[in-house]
């Protein structure tokens, strides 16, 4: 059921287009002008009818086969009812019906109203398909029909997961109907003049991705009223306090193999690094040989880890090798999992699949230092006392999120430092 | 320690099953020798707590991978004892560095010579080398691995002639003379690594006076011997059977007399040239283990994976046990119409990245 388009090779295709599954050339005029034509619909929808829907989906994932996913989860959690409730609350100022009509907020002369802003133009990265049906979900929430280039790496999950919006009718919403406000497109990253047409046609330009995929598509034209809104590329990590490693050691050193496993490492949000505040000199190394053990674990009852190329597995046997001799390893007899224990300073440089380093701190503040806008996720297992003492001072020049052990890749609202809610609409101001 | 009497045996001549009993002996001593002078083959040792003094087998026998060489000087004699030091040719950043002691390099020689011997016969011959004379005293890391490998044939050779410029352009005039020199049941050798030789045809296809020039040898015994590999043709995309035809054509060579040659830096001396029927076959000086890319265990025949070589040649450097950068599989064992003894595998790719890039693909940090 993953494996719809195996023998898909040409690279401008149209993979889904007016509620279903298709397999065909296109011309991005022809799409755009469709996918406008339905934002008609999604206006006439409430925001709690659309919220009715993304719960009855939520709960239709999870009493699937869909809802032993592991990474389902994070996305079915998001889109239930008191979730996404509350995240269009804290997105809207503490009003969301802000979506469906003129509201006040609290301001003493004003009034406001938030519209949609239209076109949509996602530009998904093939590491983490599942990430970009986030945005994907969160412009139809905001009533904006979405073009969606795949990545060849990963769109036939994207494209089976949209699907299943078309088993799913609620009192006012029919998932065959909304889904005509997505189309999914495959176009070959040479394909300039394509991605050109895409990037002026969209009133919002979503791109996940590497550098070098940013950079492209950040430089194509755009109309002046066009809003960027780029995710990616970024580098995350952790650490944990000598209190709370005494107080919760076990617990974390779970939560966290979870971290390091869930994609691989190939997300954003994934840890490289782990700073551990000792209490006495070989707390780290101790650490480092628990998580060994609760990665293997993970790997072989949980979370399996998936294929490598021939060149990331020799990084991996290569990075073992150096660090047999500047640190101690910890890893699987083959290249599934890998605990760096070093004691050399800073941030280790990202291998991925399920490559950790781990080292000690002595002072939580010199974390500060390695931070700019360049990092994302810090994973804290602070004390309460130590979260006050140090988060304002670590994340002035970098770190967008500060979650706790095991939720490191868990979507959250904001992300990489916006709230998309907000950004996906135009907010009209009317005297009271 | 000297264990000169094992390398001037002749390469092909045992089954695998009386070879592995003299190379597991070796093997042993050799493991002995760096476990006891090298601190890092130690650590690596100790830490897949491998016992030297217990029986142990091959596949168990721990392994370092090339790019160790590329990061740290490891060496299992002091500093002084080092005469040379080896550059691997390097498309990726850094080259490995291998320090050679005499004894190595005196193994190495007498190594290579007996399997250039068994493919190409003891008469030496004429090289004519596709590369300038001047790759031999460069100092540059490029060209000093190009010139490793030419001077790996002086013991082959009854006259090295360099014919390419210093832009590695065939030097007309040059080649003319040289061909004009060459009499009747010569043995010539035309040498060179595959990327340069490809180019050297991709330039001169059409050249009429240069078909010419070739045309001229023909009575004489003619070999074309190539290494290095396909990586740099990659973006040409010319298969191992276009090539040959097109390198046979214009060099005025057999296409049977076409020898690809594989060979490690990191393991110098054992060479790995094809015989007739295409394969490449494992000496008793080494021998080769196919590893799984994901669990790293060891494959069986006919299975693709990371080819592992084992010998013990080298003494100056614990390049007993590599985890090589290739992709390959053991064909056989002692049975290739050639009529060699011993495992024999083909060199299938170099190894190829296929990873995504996404938001997780992060700067410098």
């Amino acid at each position: 059921m993953w494996r719809q388009f195996k023998n898909l090779r040409t690279m401008k295709k149209v993979l889904f287009l007016g509620g279903k599954i298709v397999d065909r050339d296109f011309s991005v005029p022809d799409v755009v002008k469709y996918l406008r034509e339905q934002s008609q619909y999604l206006h006439s929808l409430s925001i709690e009818e659309i919220i009715d829907f993304f719960n009855a989906l939520a709960i239709y994932w999870d009493n699937s086969e869909l809802g032993k996913k592991y990474f389902l989860r994070n996305l079915s959690d998001f889109f239930k009812k008191d979730s996404l409730k509350n995240k269009l609350t804290v997105s809207f100022r503490g009003n969301y019906s802000v979506l469906d009509k003129v509201v006040d907020i609290g301001d003493n002369n004003l009034l406001f109203h938030a519209q949609p802003r239209g076109l949509i133009v996602h530009w998904l990265a093939g590491n983490v398909p599942i990430l970009g049906l986030f945005s994907i979900f969160i412009a139809l929430v905001t009533k904006n029909v979405s073009l969606v280039k795949a990545s060849p790496k990963g769109y036939n999950d994207l494209v089976f997961l949209l699907n299943t919006l078309s088993n799913i009718k609620t009192d006012r919403v029919d998932g065959k109907i909304i889904l005509k406000s997505i189309a999914v497109i495959l176009v070959d990253n040479e394909d300039r003049d394509t991605h050109q047409e895409l990037s002026l046609n969209a009133d919002v330009r979503i791109a996940w991705g590497g550098i070098e995929a940013v950079n492209s598509i950040v430089s194509l034209r755009k109309s002046i009223f066009c809003e960027d809104v780029i995710f990616g590329p970024k580098y995350s990590y952790a650490v944990i306090d000598k209190e709370s490693l005494e107080k919760d050691g076990e617990k974390l050193v779970q939560k966290f193999a979870i971290d390091v496993s869930v994609f691989d490492q190939y997300a954003c949000s994934s840890p490289h690094t782990l700073f551990i505040e000792e209490k006495e000199k070989g707390n780290a190394e101790d650490f480092a040989k628990k998580l060994a053990k609760q990665l293997d674990i993970i790997n072989s009852k949980l979370l399996p880890k998936g294929e490598i190329d021939s060149v990331k597995a020799l990084e991996i046997v290569g990075l073992r090798a150096e660090y047999e001799f500047k640190g101690k390893v910890f890893s699987s007899s083959g290249t599934e999992w890998t605990v760096v224990y070093t004691e050399e300073k800073g941030l280790a440089k990202g291998c991925f699949s399920r490559v950790i380093f781990v080292k000690p701190v002595e002072d939580i503040r010199q974390l500060g230092n390695f931070n700019n806008r360049q990092k994302q996720t810090l994973g804290v297992a602070l004390t309460e006392e130590n979260r006050e003492k140090y988060l304002d001072i670590i994340t002035i020049k970098g770190i967008d999120r500060c979650p706790k052990f095991g939720y490191m890749t868990f979507y959250e609202s904001p992300w990489d430092g916006l709230f998309l809610f907000d950004r996906l609409v135009r907010w009209i101001s009317i005297h009271k | 320690m000297d264990n000169r009497e094992f390398f001037k045996k002749q390469p092909f001549c045992l089954a695998q099953s009386e070879k592995e009993k003299v190379f597991l002996f070796e093997m042993k001593r050799l493991v002995k020798w760096h476990y006891e002078k090298c601190q890092e083959f130690k650590i690596l040792c100790d830490n897949r707590n491998f016992s030297i003094s217990g029986d142990f087998e091959l596949e168990e026998l721990p392994y370092f991978p090339v790019s160790i060489f590329k990061k740290f000087d490891i060496m299992s004699v002091p500093r002084e004892k080092i005469i040379k030091i080896l550059y691997s040719s390097s498309t990726s950043g850094e080259p490995s560095k291998i320090m050679i002691d005499k004894e190595t390099a005196d193994n190495q020689s007498i190594v290579v010579n007996n399997i250039l011997s068994d493919f190409f016969g003891k008469e030496r011959m004429h090289f004519i080398i596709f590369d300038n004379e001047e790759v031999l005293t460069s100092s540059s890391h490029e060209l000093s691995s190009r010139g490793t490998a030419i001077r790996g044939m002086i013991s082959m050779a009854k006259k090295m002639s360099f014919v390419l410029d210093r832009e590695l352009n065939l030097d007309v005039s040059k080649i003319e003379s040289i061909m004009d020199e060459i009499r009747e049941g010569d043995k010539v050798c035309f040498f060179s690594f595959t990327w340069l030789i490809y180019n050297i045809y991709l330039n001169n296809k059409d050249n009429e006076r240069v078909i010419n020039i070739f045309r001229k040898l023909k009575n004489q015994e003619k070999n074309i011997l190539h290494i290095g590999g396909w990586k740099k043709l990659k973006d040409i995309a010319v298969s191992k059977e276009k090539f040959n035809e097109n390198i046979g054509n214009i060099f005025n060579v057999p296409k049977e007399k076409i020898v690809d040659f594989y060979g490690m830096t990191e393991q110098l001396g054992t060479v790995y040239p094809d015989c007739e029927y295409g394969y490449k076959h494992i000496p008793i000086y080494s021998e080769i283990i196919i590893r799984d890319i994901d669990t790293l265990k060891s494959l069986n025949n006919n299975q693709a994976g990371f080819i592992q070589f084992l010998s013990p040649l080298p003494h100056s450097y614990p390049g007993i046990s590599i985890l090589s950068d290739d992709i390959g599989e053991i064909v056989g064992v002692d049975d290739c119409k050639c009529g060699r003894k011993g495992k024999y595998f083909l060199f299938e790719k170099r190894s190829e990245k296929a990873e995504v890039r996404g938001c997780g693909d992060s700067l410098k940090i």
